[in-house]
């Protein structure tokens, strides 16, 4: 088998008519990680949405696979079987509905999905104790509702508590450090990279620099105007948050 | 009877076919008396302006006694044994029942009650002027009077079942329940019908809670094809806690009226319910608490999941009088409409004349949240799954309130069953 995780070629989409990603390639191999990094309207929620199976985004011309599958062809949850998965720039709160009977399920949906045994009651209460403390999420939180009441800093939290229980092969980070002050952007970042392996491969998006010192990326690409117009190393993210975007706008448009 | 009414509406001795009451004549001629005087609700009643009744009035109805082996095929009744009455086609079925003796509690046919007990029958529903509670006293078939006695606390839930085995059935049936002073009694009230019979239940409850009691009544409707109409009056005295819970599961025409005259000091309320009405079912609840008395607690919370055609009404009132100071009193009704075509009418009211108070109402209608649906699909939750999650999640809060466990775990079951069913 390859080492390629996912590729994207020529990937244009739009919502409601208009136009956000125009012809982008990426390409994410075993055990890298990669940024992206652009400014706003720049199209990284959109790419980010598109990976994940968001409804609302029609895909145009392209194509993205994701080891020897068409990604594009995979409902949202057939994703997730598949072993992709999508840390929320906004996590979403559902009232009523309990963390962990929560992620029980999706286990067990995916194991049922994959021809594997249901997770017994036992190894899932000690993957839990195990997986929650890489991220410190405290244990009256995984027994509450989903996001419920949660600072911006727990439901960070407890996406990257997700991740590390749903062990995906691809994980796509959205502006994971928004909202985050500076303890619990280290406690996030820390869990990440705990998770990161030879084995899987990591997509960040951000906006900022700063997550980079903690998740340090073996290629940054700038997206602009829906396409990535450079690519570099990590030190490319800290020329991009000295000189800002405009410096890219313009070495674009010469 | 027949022609006593002035607009001519009063017809429904001849047209119901079924006759009046030989329990309680006395009551039995007043109730008829004010019936004619004050008719039956129409269109321009306001609190019976999305429900309408006219034509269960117009119908021709039986009354078909008892069957000689009545088979209580329901889940529920399996897991809940003794005590047990069972009420079918309006009349006791004392070859269903198994009541035994418990200590304190009493249970009692109307036919045989003391003085005492008989002049407390329709004490607490007969100010009110319901026309369907008169319907109900002039029409009785067969009522029970329960009493515990002070200081008694049951833990096992009584439980009372109500079946209509025959079609065209017009079933009135009543209960008094009076808790003494100090006692605590659960009540599972469950009505059930096994197949579409086109039937008329007409049920009321009233109850007297004494100082410091607690009455909590679990009350399942699963009755497809039937009219239901299902009324409870409540007097609660100082210090004592009222719940009702209450779950719709399917029903032609269902209307719940609560009645709760809270007369003492220190009283907490909760009423709860679910409706989940499909095909072009239509659920009524009605809530009505007075708020006699200062330093008493109250909360209500109705749930309303419709689909296809279905009607949902949601009318809570919540009066707080002059005298009732620090009163706390909140009131919430969240509807999920799952179709285009699935209506709600909710009208959460609170009149308060007290000025040191309180009190809050919220009503809140929509359809799943998406964002939340793609959340779940994304972690690996199939479509429906993540539906039915929502849907569960979504009742949680109303499941959480009852009390008997066995009570619960039918609950989640059924709803998750009919969710299902979507």
């Amino acid at each position: 088998m390859s080492d390629t995780i996912l590729k994207i070629e020529d990937l244009k989409c739009e919502i409601e008519g208009k136009e956000i990603l125009k012809g982008l390639n990426l390409e994410i191999k075993k055990g890298e990680v990669h940024a992206i990094m652009g400014p706003n309207g720049s199209g990284k929620s959109t790419l980010s949405s598109v990976l994940a199976g968001r409804e609302e985004y029609e895909v145009t011309a392209g194509t993205v696979n994701y080891f020897d599958k068409d990604l594009l062809d995979l409902s949202p949850e057939e994703r997730a079987w598949e072993g992709v998965f999508l840390a929320f720039q906004y996590p979403v709160e559902i009232p009523g509905v309990s963390n962990i009977n929560f992620l029980r399920t999706a286990l067990n949906e995916r194991n049922k999905n994959n021809g594997l045994d249901p997770v017994s009651a036992k190894e899932f209460l000690a993957m839990v104790k195990e997986k929650s403390a890489l991220v410190g999420l405290d244990n009256k939180l995984k027994n509450r509702s989903v996001n419920e009441g949660f600072s911006g800093g727990e439901k960070k939290r407890n996406e990257i508590f997700q991740m590390a229980m749903l062990e995906p092969s691809l994980s796509i980070l959205d502006e994971t450090d928004s909202g985050l002050d500076i303890d619990a952007l280290r406690i996030v970042s820390n869990g990440v990279n705990q998770l990161k392996s030879k084995e899987n491969g990591i997509l960040v998006i951000t906006h900022y620099q700063r997550l980079l010192d903690y998740i340090i990326p073996d290629y940054v690409h700038v997206l602009s105007d829906g396409k990535i117009v450079k690519t570099g190393d990590k030190n490319l993210a800290l020329e991009l948050e000295e000189k800002g975007y405009d410096w890219i706008n313009e070495k674009a448009t010469i | 009877m027949s022609q006593g009414s002035p607009n001519g509406k009063m017809t429904f001795k001849n047209s119901l076919g079924v006759d009046v009451s030989t329990l309680f004549p006395d009551l039995v001629e007043s109730s008829l008396e004010r019936l004619n005087e004050i008719g039956f609700p129409n269109r321009k009643t306001e609190d019976w302006r999305y429900t309408r009744t006219a034509s269960l009035l117009k119908k021709n109805y039986q009354t078909s006694g008892l069957s000689s082996n009545l088979k209580l095929d329901y889940p529920l009744l399996d897991k809940i044994k003794c005590p047990t009455i069972v009420f079918e086609n309006g009349e006791i079925n004392i070859a269903a029942s198994c009541i035994g003796k418990i200590n304190g509690l009493s249970v009692n046919s109307f036919n045989e009650l003391s003085a005492e007990e008989s002049t407390k029958v329709g004490a607490i529903s007969q100010p009110y002027e319901h026309a369907f509670s008169l319907l109900n006293i002039s029409h009785l078939q067969k009522g029970i009077f329960i009493r515990l006695d002070k200081k008694v606390v049951l833990d096992i839930p009584l439980h009372i079942v109500f079946i209509n085995s025959k079609k065209k059935v017009f079933s009135n049936t009543r209960l008094f329940v009076d808790v003494g002073d100090f006692a605590e009694l659960k009540i599972v009230q469950s009505f059930i019908n096994f197949e579409d019979q086109d039937a008329f239940t007409n049920h009321v409850t009233e109850a007297e809670l004494g100082t410091n009691s607690s009455l909590i009544i679990e009350k399942i409707q699963d009755v497809k094809g039937e009219s239901h109409i299902c009324s409870e009056f409540i007097k609660q005295h100082n210090q004592s806690t009222f719940r009702i819970n209450s779950l719709s599961a399917a029903g032609k025409l269902i209307r719940n009226g609560l009645n709760i005259n809270v007369v003492g000091e220190d009283c907490n309320t909760y009423l709860n319910g679910l409706f989940i009405p499909s095909g072009k079912e239509h659920m009524d609840n009605h809530t009505y608490l007075d708020h006699a008395k200062p330093n008493c607690f109250s909360s209500e919370c109705y749930k309303g999941i419709l689909k296809d055609k279905a009607v949902g009404v949601f009318n809570g009132k919540v009066v707080v009088h002059q005298d009732a100071q620090k009163i706390m009193a909140y009131q919430q009704n969240n509807n999920l409409l799952l179709s285009d075509d699935a209506v709600i009418n909710s009208k959460p009211e609170l009149e308060i004349y007290a000025d040191d108070v309180k009190c809050s109402h919220g009503s809140t209608t929509g359809q799943l949240d998406q964002e939340a649906l793609f959340y779940l699909q994304s972690r690996g939750i199939s479509k429906e799954g993540a539906i039915q999650l929502l849907m569960v999640g979504f009742v949680e809060e109303v499941i959480d309130q009852i009390q008997v466990d066995e009570i619960k775990d039918f609950f989640s079951n059924k709803i998750s069953s009919l969710l299902l069913s979507n």
